[in-house]
């Protein structure tokens, strides 16, 4: 690696003696790129060969660390003491969450209006707009290029569902009937852990979603007089929550209030329960436990007749690139994103790394199929969360996640909980005024 | 041995020493059975036994990260950050226990406070210091940082020592004309060596699992730490699903530190109790 | 000894100028005046993303008053201090006891190694290993529970009610074996001598233990009460990565101390919290409750008389 970059380096200084002879200074250009992924990942080895492909095919150098899930976290003290770092990349949660918020972003509008090289089309034409859609400001810039796309679903086993003759639910009805035929088979409902954040949180925010639309739990979070949250629709979100819990119809597995990461998923896999709330990440994380004629199935959260939400309604969450604001290189860095979205690659991190990718006509990995009719099925798609975690990430903490644990273990009934809920949430403003 | 009334607290005590043994030792077992399992068979319960004995996990996780080169690292710079902590620690400690002079219980308690800093309220200056000397992302940082971090707690553990060791011979050196270097060097360093060696161990452990001043203050691959390696391993193989490679992972990982540690901790525990009778 | 008004205050005088002024430099630099910045800091409104910051003077300490998060973490940090500091304490004595009484040399060291090993091993390993043994389903406890007819005694562990004492279970497993070390080398530096003049009286071996090798070692106990009380505070790697299932998830409220707390402030993990001179507020809160508790203990502990022997 070291011999090469010196090689490297010596051929360009050559190179440049010989150019500078004939009266052109051109230095190498190069870029730094700090990554998510770590070495050996699947997703790093397909980017690592894209870079590979760019550096070869443009005469450049990208300098790749490949640093992490705490790449955010990593980067922080660097910016701060001047560094120079060009790119990153993470979810876009993180990225509006950590960089935006703090303005140390860059906005990537120009990306799509570049040509994907080899192709006759703008990174505008080959990404589906849903993949960044809910990222764009209301300003209309854009801080995200996807490359990878998540959402989330009750996933099941459809070889399971079918042995037992269970159909898959649409309205809230039946899958309260489903999980009545679940235990009558002996299964947990749903597999679930309230000790890990990222599953206490879903059903509370799709909820909210189905009774009272997108964005509803996001202002009503921003809002220091707590009065959306007196809207009635609030404590239907609460009874429902409440009939998850023990207290109410039972549906989560035995045993769900102490569970925490990886249990729910492994138990789900192992049979123990009959569906999952999760990301489309799951049957990576899962198949290595998955029984021999396992078969992934995912049908979207229940839908409510009294729901004023979307009923076709999906969450999406886009993994990406972003430039950053400060960025010393950030032509060539923005050239690289353009890049890595040809199809190839796009084709290659589908079938590597089992995910979906943002680009438009290429099909998801048989895991996801289901997964992926839903988003092409919607009319409409919501943020993680709602956005709360990203942009309000201390009442995600503080009140949010607190009260989500309390309902969803029965302790409080829906009634309570939404008018904890507005209490809470006039403490919490009130203490940062 | 013949049972004595008297002596009842002693039997169930070690009963319960045993017991906490065991468990410890059976929880190791555990983890070595597991490191064996497929990840199906690890989730099935606690007493599924592996269906084959194979490699494969340790084969997998061994070719595809390079957990070597993060232990080398890791020996590297604890080794030489531990020397250092104990030759800046040892003189200061004595005259801070053994000598009052004005000051001295004052910078006593500074370093005692230092204990209680943790990393993460300093390193945000920390590493705007260290930037400004280009000492990022290298083993000098490192080693830097380790050493200053490690010198409050190895101070205050020293002081304790060096205050259990008798005055008599210091005080006869004393008054035979020895100098203050001399009854340090001769006297009390020879009688501390116990002391001396528990602080280099722990400073040592301390160092070896240290994650958080690696974890800002390394980001290049090719000085990682076998924390921040392990730190890695953790997250690729859990999003991955791979726990059999995981657990197969963190055997590859603490079985050196623990053969490494016990070659070491004969030699040690046999230094502290050197001492016996000699007071 | 007063050196200031002995004749040997010229011979020391260099000797404690070349032992301490390097080193209380190199110290002040790295890391006094590093606090220092952090208190200056505390008093802005500040991400840590840019060198923008906005003076808020006192009201992040104001807001402290009110993060329930953070006011948990406090109570826990407290609550490791007092459970821990007694369960380790007289789980350490009682094995010190035993294993201070071994005649076997090697037995000896055999024990004292294997209980110290748990210190050797990564933080992030044992804590995620802890939540495998710990778990409700497929955990090694409530498996071994199971098998040996205790299953009324099986619990979810990780749950509200216990997980707290389920961290604190991994914190004395690992503690007991750091501060035995330290024991039984305190133990064994006293002179058998005074064992032999007490067997001579007829004491029991616990009595000579109590009357004895206790009042001994009292300097050893209280150097790890103190220890003790600052790693409650200050324990990071375990917390962080217990409950939290391994590298992805942020560590369950009932169990963060501040330390973790601060840095989930800062840095945010999953949850991109970044308010550094929020978090500086924090640490500073930290480090005072520290130097407090410490005086405290001290002051009662050196307060009785010291033994010479």
């Amino acid at each position: 690696m070291l011999k090469n970059k010196k090689l490297l380096l010596s051929l360009t200084v050559l190179m440049s003696i010989f150019l500078l002879s004939s009266a052109v200074v051109m230095a190498q250009d190069s870029f730094i790129y700090w990554s998510m992924w770590e070495k050996g990942e699947p997703q790093q080895q397909v980017i690592e060969q894209a870079i590979k492909d760019f550096e070869e095919q443009y005469d450049v150098t990208v300098n790749v660390n490949w640093t992490g899930r705490d790449v955010v976290t990593a980067l922080k003290p660097r910016l701060l003491a001047g560094e120079n770092i060009d790119m990153t990349d993470q979810s876009g949660e993180e990225l509006y969450g950590g960089l935006v918020a703090n303005d140390v972003a860059g906005t990537m509008n120009d990306v799509l209006e570049m040509k994907v090289p080899n192709e006759d089309a703008t990174v505008e034409d080959v990404l589906i707009n849903e993949s960044y859609g809910a990222y764009v400001r209301e300003d209309g810039s854009l801080y995200i290029i996807p490359y990878n796309f998540i959402t989330s679903a009750f996933w099941y086993d459809k070889g399971l569902f079918n042995d037992l003759g269970i159909e898959v639910p649409t309205t809230w009805d039946e899958f309260l009937q489903m999980a009545e035929m679940l235990k009558e088979n002996n299964l947990d409902p749903v597999a679930y852990g309230i000790q890990t954040d990222v599953y206490r949180g879903y059903f509370p925010y799709q909820t909210a979603e189905r009774i009272l639309g997108k964005n509803a739990l996001n202002n009503a979070a921003s809002d220091p007089t707590g009065e959306l949250f007196e809207d009635p629709r609030w404590e239907r979100v609460g009874d429902i929550l409440y009939q998850f819990s023990k207290e109410g119809k039972n549906l989560l597995m035995q045993g769900y209030e102490s569970s925490v990461y990886p249990a729910p998923q492994m138990d789900w896999i192992m049979g123990r329960a009959g569906t999952f709330y999760c990301g489309t990440w799951i049957p990576v994380e899962t198949k290595n436990a998955a029984g021999e004629n396992f078969e992934y199935g995912a049908f979207k959260y229940p839908t409510f007749e009294d729901g004023d939400g979307d009923p076709t309604a999906v969450e999406t969450y886009p993994i990406g690139f972003n430039v950053l604001k400060d960025s010393e290189n950030s032509d060539l860095a923005k050239k690289f994103v353009a890049f890595f979205l040809q199809e190839k690659y796009a084709e290659q991190w589908v079938a590597d790394t089992k995910n979906m990718t943002p680009r438009a006509g290429i099909a998801a990995p048989a895991e996801l199929k289901d997964a992926k009719a839903l988003l092409d099925n919607a009319n409409s798609t919501f943020r993680l969360n709602d956005g709360i975690q990203a942009d309000y990430p201390e009442w995600y903490a503080n009140v949010f996640l607190p009260l989500a644990s309390d309902i969803l273990l029965g302790e409080i009934d829906g009634a309570e909980w939404a008018e904890e809920m507005r209490a809470e949430t006039v403490k919490f403003w009130k203490n940062r005024e | 041995m013949k049972f004595k009334f008297s002596e009842i607290p002693k039997y169930l005590i070690n009963l319960f020493l045993i017991f906490w043994i065991g468990f410890s030792l059976f929880m190791f077992f555990w983890l070595i059975l597991s490191s064996f399992k497929t990840t199906r068979e690890i989730y099935m319960g606690v007493w599924t036994m592996p269906s084959n004995i194979s490699l494969d996990n340790y084969i997998r996780v061994l070719t595809d990260f390079g957990l070597l080169r993060f232990m080398v690292n890791s020996l590297f710079v604890v080794t030489i950050s531990t020397v250092l902590v104990l030759v800046l620690s040892a003189p200061i400690a004595y005259v801070l226990s053994r000598l009052k002079f004005f000051g001295s219980s004052f910078i006593s308690l500074g370093f005692i406070i230092g204990i209680g800093i943790p990393i993460q309220t300093i390193f945000i200056p920390l590493y705007l210091m260290m930037s400004g000397m280009s000492l990022t992302d290298s083993y000098l940082g490192l080693i830097w940082l380790y050493t200053v971090t490690s010198l409050p707690f190895t101070i205050y553990l020293l002081m304790g020592f060096f205050k259990t060791i008798p005055s008599t011979l210091e005080d006869a050196a004393r008054i035979d004309g020895a100098t203050a270097t001399q009854s340090f060097l001769k006297i009390m360093l020879p009688m501390a060596r116990s002391g001396l060696i528990s602080a280099g161990i722990f400073v040592f452990v301390m160092l070896w699992k240290e994650f958080l001043l690696a974890l800002v203050f390394i980001s290049t691959e090719n000085y990682k730490t076998i924390s921040l390696g392990l730190y890695s391993l953790i997250t690729k193989l859990t999003y991955t699903g791979d726990w059999g490679g995981l657990f197969a992972g963190v055997v590859l990982v603490i079985l050196p530190s623990i053969i490494f540690y016990s070659i070491l901790a004969r030699k040690f525990i046999a230094g502290l109790t050197v001492g016996i009778g000699k007071g | 000894m007063d050196y200031r008004s002995s004749i040997f205050k010229k011979r020391y005088k260099n000797f404690i100028l070349i032992s301490t002024i390097p080193v209380v430099t190199f110290y002040v630099i790295f890391m006094i005046l590093p606090i220092v910045q952090s208190l200056y800091y505390s008093l802005f409104k500040w991400s840590g993303f840019t060198s923008y910051k906005q003076y808020i003077g006192l009201k992040n300490y104001i807001d402290l008053t009110g993060d329930s998060l953070f006011l948990q973490s406090v109570l826990n940090s407290f609550k490791y201090v007092i459970f821990g500091s007694i369960i380790i304490i007289a789980i350490t004595l009682m094995f010190t006891y035993v294993i201070s009484n071994y005649k076997s040399k090697k037995l000896k060291d055999l024990v004292q190694m294997i209980l110290f090993v748990p210190n050797t091993i990564s933080p992030v390993a044992l804590a995620l290993l802890w939540g495998f043994i710990l778990n409700t389903r497929w955990g090694l406890l409530n498996g071994v529970l199971d098998k040996i007819g205790l299953d009324f005694l099986q619990r979810g562990w990780l749950g509200n009610d216990y997980i707290f004492g389920a961290a604190l279970s991994l914190l004395v497993w690992i503690h007991v074996g750091f501060f035995i070390v330290m024991y039984i080398a305190a133990a064994d530096r006293i002179p058998t001598s005074l064992y032999e003049s007490a067997k001579l009286d007829g004491a029991s071996s616990w009595k000579q233990f109590t009357k004895i090798t206790i009042p001994l070692i009292k300097d050893v106990i209280e150097t790890s009460l103190v220890l003790w009380t600052i790693f409650s505070f200050k324990i990071f790697g375990y917390l962080y990565v217990f409950g939290a299932g391994g590298a992805g998830a942020d560590a369950p409220p009932p169990v963060r101390n501040i330390s973790v707390q601060l840095f989930l402030t800062a840095f945010g993990k999953r949850t991109p919290i970044n308010r550094l001179a929020y978090a500086s507020a924090m640490a500073i809160i930290l480090l005072i409750l520290v130097a407090i508790l410490v005086y405290v203990i001290r002051n009662l502990l050196m307060s009785a008389e010291t033994i010479e022997y």
